[in-house]
């Protein structure tokens, strides 16, 4: 018997949450076809299946992808949330995380400490396999991307890579540098907070 | 390709070094990037300071006239 689990229509998580849902409620030696109509979901549930060991083959027509499992007909606890497994596609190396910049130091303490450590974790980011989808700054963190400085630099170089930057336009504002703004999309306390309450993965240096 | 040519990294002893050696650097109108020190160096300081490797002449005689020593590496792309 196979279980047909139909996820045609639905955008990430939902179908790496009915797939959960389904190896939890399988009987040993049923099979279940998770079909997907994007390529985007249908990576995240291989990811998903792969990395929980779950053997399955896809089978791809027009653009529809059927996912075939034959249940193992054991307990099915995945090592991480199937929602984790969401992430969106972006050209490049872009994942699915949002860097929050509060200030233009990073950390507590020290201020030159502080702020060598952020031109450091700027210069950083290019290295990494997987790139903040946009970096969002506020209070004084806008004024490294004042004209004139080295972070300014390296936003512009993150900028090039397909990250966005986007800066508080209150921020800006308040320290009179709008004017002087070298990169960046100037914002509002909406967008941000529909952004970082997204449920999108906020780093915070 | 000439050992004045490309980027070079320069690793300190502590990151009080690299501030330093940073204000010095900015003075003399240096271009230069705070950088983490790439996994292959060993340094007691996790961060370093790029620059290109034409500007050493000047840098050298600034850091060591002000008792900051570091090593030089270059960086091969």
């Amino acid at each position: 018997m196979t279980k047909i689990v139909d996820c045609r229509g639905q955008l990430c998580p939902q179908p790496l949450i009915n797939t959960k849902k389904a190896l939890k409620e399988t009987l040993k030696g049923e099979a279940i076809q998770i079909i997907i109509d994007n390529a985007t979901s249908c990576q995240n549930v291989s990811r998903f299946l792969t990395d929980n060991a779950v053997p399955f083959g896809i089978d791809e027509q027009n653009g529809v992808f059927t996912i075939t499992i034959n249940s193992q007909g054991i307990e099915f606890n995945p090592k991480k949330e199937a929602e984790e497994y969401c992430e969106v596609s972006f050209p490049g190396k872009s994942s699915s995380y949002i860097i929050a910049l509060t200030s233009c130091f990073m950390g507590d303490g020290n201020e030159d400490l502080g702020r060598i450590l952020m031109k450091g974790f700027l210069n950083s980011l290019p290295n990494l396999e997987k790139l903040p989808q946009e970096i969002i700054c506020y209070n004084s963190a806008v004024t490294l991307a004042q004209k004139g400085t080295d972070t300014a630099q390296s936003l512009v170089k993150l900028n090039n890579l397909g990250v966005n930057i986007t800066l508080c336009g209150t921020c800006v504002d308040f320290f009179g540098i709008k004017e002087e703004i070298e990169v960046g999309t100037i914002s509002n306390m909406l967008y941000i907070a529909e952004r970082l309450s997204s449920g999108i993965h906020v780093v915070k240096p | 390709m000439n050992e004045n040519s490309g980027k070079c990294l320069l690793l300190f002893q502590s990151i009080h070094r690299v501030m330093q050696a940073e204000r010095i650097i900015s003075s003399l109108g240096i271009s230069y990037q705070i950088v983490p020190v790439p996994k292959e160096f060993s340094s007691e300081c996790g961060m370093c300071i790029e620059v290109l490797c034409s500007s050493n002449n000047i840098l050298v005689a600034e850091l060591q006239r002000n008792n900051i020593f570091f090593n030089k590496v270059k960086v091969h792309i």
